[in-house]
């Protein structure tokens, strides 16, 4: 049910988001097959994903994981 | 005859205790008739939106604002203040999320300037973040509790906070215009010196400042630069707003030194720094100091106008305090007008 699917990355600009959600995409990828569709990066930690990242993560995905770091 | 008895009041608040609506203390149970005063008195409808926080779908209706600021025991007359400073904490720039939710715990500051803050009697002198005074304590607390029974932001919910600070309870003063050095802080965020206005500001934390010495401002502001380039400040990434608050004695040495407000922004951003090699033995910056890190300095601060500088605290005694921002610029102040009514 997992296999292939496609994974929508949201990165707050805190450091070591983008290494945690890579490598997360990473373990899940050897272990179900699942892609990295797109990382789109958020203005600030307190600022919501813009509109235009959330049509491209919708038309892209098929679920979306958003990664705190520090 | 019918007879209703009225509800006892010790019961009411202790209902609110149960329900969870409170911050910790005691309530002042709302009726219809004290919540419609509140409205009125800031001209208000019962349905009005105050503002909206997108992330969350919350929109904060004038009536919910209403029923906080009876419950945080403020006066009718305070009711344009505690709506000018929801105003400010959903605009987009305040960026709500973060310092309302995050684990730095930020207290919400709110400086009031212009004609309502003497009218209100709002303490701007002696003991100004201290207890006493019932628009101070009750307008900072009406927005507190408005952000966690109206805007979801509740401790161990969409409150994060690790430690949180007193600040979280009420943070309300008023800027001491009279013994200012310059323009007050409205005025130099570009309002009228006879608007009304409240600034809110997120800030993680109070530093005093103490300095008994100082005859000239620059050793003075090199207390402060160093208040504000400490290692465990949050903003070392980005270049973040800074709250000076100048008191008395400080103020005098400011003021008869002719400095303007732009020499000591600028005096502050050359100093508030440290070298990189500091940063990186104390694991603010990854990776071991080369020795080129220890002479290239990081600095803390950018442009002028993030450094707000307000006036407030009593006349005698060598202290002053500095409020790092919380983040790393991911929310500025916002300051709004207050509406004035008759």
């Amino acid at each position: 049910m997992l296999d292939g699917l496609r994974i929508g990355l949201v990165e707050n600009t805190k450091f070591n988001s983008d290494k945690l959600l890579l490598r997360l995409a990473d373990r899940l990828g050897r272990r179900h097959r699942m892609t990295v569709a797109g990382m789109v990066r958020k203005r600030s930690p307190s600022h919501e994903v813009d509109e235009a990242a959330i049509a491209s993560l919708r038309k892209q995905s098929d679920f979306v994981v958003s990664g705190i770091g520090d | 005859m019918s007879v209703t008895a009225e509800p006892d009041p010790a019961s009411l608040i202790e209902a609110y205790f149960e329900r969870g609506w409170t911050d910790g203390l005691p309530v002042v149970p709302p009726t219809e008739k004290s919540v419609a005063e509140m409205l009125a008195s800031a001209g208000l409808r019962r349905d009005e939106i105050l503002g909206e926080i997108r992330g969350r779908n919350t929109m904060v209706v004038a009536e919910k604002v209403a029923i906080n600021a009876v419950l945080a025991g403020c006066r009718p007359e305070y009711m344009p203040v505690v709506a000018a400073a929801i105003r400010s904490l959903c605009h987009p720039d305040f960026a709500y999320h973060g310092p309302a939710s995050s684990t730095g715990g930020s207290a919400m500051v709110l400086i009031v300037n212009g004609p309502i803050a003497r009218r209100l009697g709002l303490n701007s002198g002696n003991n100004a973040f201290g207890q006493g005074w019932r628009p101070n304590a009750t307008i900072g607390r009406a927005v507190r509790l408005t952000m966690m029974n109206a805007m979801q932001t509740r401790p161990g919910f969409l409150d994060r906070a690790v430690l949180g600070n007193p600040g979280k309870y009420s943070f309300c003063f008023a800027e001491n215009e009279d013994d200012h050095p310059w323009e007050p802080l409205h005025v130099a965020r570009g309002l009228r010196p006879d608007q009304s206005a409240v600034t809110l500001y997120a800030s993680n934390s109070l530093y005093q400042v103490y300095n008994q010495l100082a005859a000239e401002p620059e050793p003075l502001l090199r207390c402060f630069a160093d208040a504000l380039s400490n290692l465990g400040l949050p903003n070392v990434k980005g270049f973040n707003q800074v709250l000076l608050v100048i008191a008395g004695e400080h103020a005098e040495v400011v003021r008869q030194s002719g400095w303007s407000r732009r020499q000591v922004q600028a005096f502050l951003i050359e100093h508030a720094r440290r070298r990189v090699a500091d940063l990186k033995r104390a694991a603010r910056l990854p990776g071991e100091p080369t020795p080129a890190d220890e002479t290239t300095w990081r600095y803390f601060l950018e442009k002028p106008d993030d450094i707000l500088i307000v006036c407030a605290g009593g006349r005698a005694g060598s202290w002053s305090a500095c409020l790092p921002g919380w983040g790393n610029k991911w929310t500025n102040a916002v300051t709004t007008a207050i509406g004035e009514f008759p």
